[in-house]
C-alpha cells in the first residue's frame, strides 16, 4: 500500500464533505461500484423481499408503508456490515490505485468472514437493543476488519481488531453519535425522495401502478442504493479519521523531503 | 516525458482557476450536503417572514373585515419571498444569503469573479426545476430535489442546473487562521537546535514540512509520531553526518526551532524560510 499514491487527495475534510466527495467518488468508479454493491446486495434484496412480503400479507392494507419501512430497516441494519463487505473491500483497492482483483477481493473476505460474523452478525445479534448504537460508537468497525485484517487476539508486534477499533475511535464518540443521527436524518430523506421520485417516475414514464411486490422490491433497492451510497461516505470519513489520528498529510510531505534529501546525497 | 506513466488524477473538492495575470486562486466547492445546512437556515428564515406577515396581515385587516385584502397582499409577499429571497440577497450581499453567510459559503462565477444580478436572479430561478420531483402540489409541496443532487454528482463542481445555465458555483470560504510559532521551549531541544551544524540548511520546501510536522505532532500519538519524524531525520543524519540514535522527533522540533526561532531571534529581518511557512497558509499562488 503507498500512502502516497492514493485516488483521493489526502487532507483533512468535514463529514459533510466527505458526503459530497462521496458522490464524486462513484461517479469516477461506477461500474465497479455498482458491481460490487450489486454483488454484496442482491442476496439481501431477495431475501428481505420474501421476508416482508410474508410478513405482511396478502393485502395493501392501511399502514402497509409503515410496516414494510419498519420491517425493512431492521433487516437492513443486522445486514448491512455483511452486504456492504464486498464494496468495503473494492474502496480499498481503488483507494490505493491497485487494479480492482475479484479474487484477491474474495480471499480477503474469506479471511476476515469469521471475526466479521463474530463482531457484525453476532454480537450485534444479541443485544438487539444494542443494533443501532454499534453503528454510531464504532462506526470503522467494518473498514478495520476488512481492510486492516488485525487478528482476533493480539500477537506479539500486532493489535487486535478490538484494540486497534478502540485506539481509532478514541475520543470521537460524541462526534461519532452526532454523525450517526445526521446519516440517519439524510438517508431517511434520500429515501423518501427516491421512492417518491421513483414511483412517480413509473407511473408517468409507463402508466405503472406498482402492486405490494412491486412496492416491496422498488423499496428494497431503495434503501440498498442509500446504504450503499453511505458505505462510500464512511470509507472516505474513515480515512479522514485516520489522516486526524495518524497525520498522513505530514508523513507526506515529510517524504517528499525525503526523497529530495535522498537525491541529494546520491 | 510522454513515456512515462502518469497517475490518474486525484479526487478532490479542491478547484484551481488561473486569472489571466496567471495566477492561481484555489477554492473548494461546495456539494449539496454542504449546501444543505444553509438551505435549510434560508428556508426556515423564509418561513418565519411568511407565517410572521400572515399573522400581522390577519390581525391588522382581520380586525377591519377586510381579511380578502390582506391575503392578497399576503400572497404577493409570499410570492416574492418564495421567488426573490435567494436571488436577491446574493445579487446585494456578493453571492450570499444569510444561510450562506453563516455557513461560511459564497456564489462565485466559474471564473471565480463575483456574480452578477442576472446570474443570481437566473441560478435562483431554476431552483423549481432543481426542486423537482415536487412531494404535494407545485405551490405547497416538499421539493425533493432529486434533479439537483443527479446534477451536481454529474460535475466536479457541484453545480446543479441552476449553477449550469448562470455559470455559478458555491464555494467555502476559506478564513485561513495565520498560525503563530509553535512555542518549543524544551531544553533538549534549545540543546540539540544549537548543536545542529551551520551547514544544515533549510529550503523553502523543508520549512512547510517543519511548520506542518511541529504544528500536528500533539495529536499524533507518539508512536506514529516517531515513525513520522524518522521518514526525514533518516536522511538528515546521514547528510549532515549527525549520530543515528538521535531522537527522530526531537531532531524535527529542533530544526523547527532552529529554523524559526534562533535564526531570527537576533535579527529583524525574517528567513526566507519563515516567509515560506507563512506562505504555506495562503490560498494564492503565482504561477
Amino acid at each position: 500500500m503507498r500512502i502516497d499514491q492514493t485516488r483521493v487527495a489526502i487532507r483533512q475534510r468535514t463529514w459533510l464533505d466527505n458526503l459530497d466527495l462521496a458522490l464524486h467518488f462513484i461517479r469516477m468508479n461506477f461500474r465497479g461500484c455498482l458491481g460490487a454493491a450489486a454483488a454484496g446486495a442482491a442476496p439481501f434484496v431477495l431475501v428481505n423481499a420474501v421476508l416482508v412480503a410474508a410478513a405482511l400479507g396478502d393485502t395493501l392494507s392501511e399502514g402497509f408503508e409503515f410496516d414494510m419501512f419498519f420491517l425493512s430497516t431492521l433487516l437492513v441494519l443486522l445486514e448491512v456490515p455483511l452486504a456492504t463487505a464486498p464494496l468495503t473491500l473494492l474502496l480499498g483497492q481503488v483507494m490505493f490505485v491497485e487494479q480492482p482483483s475479484p479474487g484477491k477481493m474474495m480471499r480477503d473476505l474469506t479471511s476476515s468472514l469469521p471475526q466479521l460474523l463474530l463482531y457484525q452478525v453476532v454480537l450485534r445479534i444479541l443485544p438487539v437493543v444494542t443494533l443501532p448504537l454499534g453503528y454510531a460508537i464504532w462506526p470503522y468497525l467494518n473498514e478495520i476488519i476488512l481492510l486492516e485484517r488485525n487478528p482476533l487476539v493480539s500477537r506479539p508486534g500486532q493489535l487486535s481488531t478490538r484494540k486497534r477499533s478502540s485506539l481509532l475511535h478514541a475520543g470521537g464518540s460524541g462526534d461519532y453519535v452526532i454523525r450517526a443521527i445526521g446519516a440517519s436524518i439524510i438517508s431517511l430523506l434520500l429515501i423518501g425522495a427516491i421512492w417518491t421520485a421513483s414511483v412517480m417516475l413509473l407511473n408517468m414514464l409507463f402508466g405503472l401502478q406498482l402492486g405490494r411486490l412491486g412496492q416491496i422490491v422498488l423499496f428494497q433497492c431503495t434503501i440498498w442504493t442509500v446504504v450503499m451510497y453511505f458505505t462510500v461516505a464512511r470509507f472516505l470519513t474513515y480515512l479522514d479519521q485516520r489522516i486526524r489520528n495518524e497525520g498522513w498529510e505530514v508523513e507526506l510531505a515529510l517524504r517528499a523531503q525525503r526523497q529530495r534529501l535522498l537525491r541529494q546525497i546520491a | 516525458m510522454s513515456g512515462m506513466p502518469q497517475p490518474p488524477r486525484q479526487l478532490d473538492s479542491r478547484i484551481e482557476i488561473v486569472t489571466p495575470e496567471n495566477i492561481a486562486f484555489h477554492y473548494v466547492v461546495a456539494g449539496p450536503f454542504r449546501r444543505l445546512p444553509a438551505y435549510i437556515i434560508d428556508c426556515l428564515i423564509c418561513t418565519t417572514v411568511l407565517v410572521g406577515s400572515l399573522i400581522g396581515i390577519s390581525f391588522a385587516f382581520g380586525s377591519a373585515g377586510m381579511f380578502a385584502i390582506g391575503f392578497g397582499i399576503w400572497l404577493l409577499i409570499a410570492f416574492a419571498v418564495s421567488w426573490f429571497y435567494f436571488g436577491l440577497f446574493e445579487t446585494f450581499w456578493n453571492g450570499q444569503t444569510p444561510g450562506k453567510r453563516m455557513m461560511g459559503l459564497r456564489v462565485l462565477s466559474v471564473t471565480g469573479q463575483p456574480i452578477n444580478a442576472m446570474q443570481a436572479i437566473l441560478r435562483n430561478i431554476l431552483r423549481a426545476v432543481d426542486a423537482m420531483p415536487v412531494l404535494g402540489s407545485v405551490a405547497i409541496g416538499i421539493p425533493l430535489y432529486m434533479v439537483a443532487l443527479l446534477a451536481a454528482a454529474a460535475n466536479s463542481r457541484y453545480q446543479r442546473l441552476g449553477d449550469l445555465a448562470a455559470g455559478t458555483m458555491v464555494v467555502v470560504e476559506r478564513r485561513s487562521k495565520l498560525r503563530g510559532l509553535s512555542q518549543l521551549s524544551h531544553p533538549d531541544v534549545v540543546r540539540l537546535a544549537l548543536d545542529l551544524p551551520r551547514s544544515l540548511a533549510v529550503n523553502r520546501g523543508m520549512a512547510q514540512a517543519l511548520s506542518l510536522y511541529v504544528a500536528r505532532r500533539d495529536r499524533i500519538a507518539p508512536a506514529r509520531r516517531y515513525e513520522i519524524a524518522r521518514t526525514l531525520s533518516e536522511p538528515l543524519a546521514e547528510r549532515f553526518g549527525l549520530p543515528r540514535d538521535i531522537n527522530p522527533d526531537l531532531m524535527l522540533c529542533a530544526l523547527y526551532y532552529r529554523t524559526f526561532i534562533a535564526d531570527t531571534a537576533g535579527s529583524a529581518v525574517l528567513s526566507p524560510e519563515s516567509e515560506a511557512a507563512e506562505m504555506a497558509a495562503a490560498e494564492v499562488s503565482v504561477r
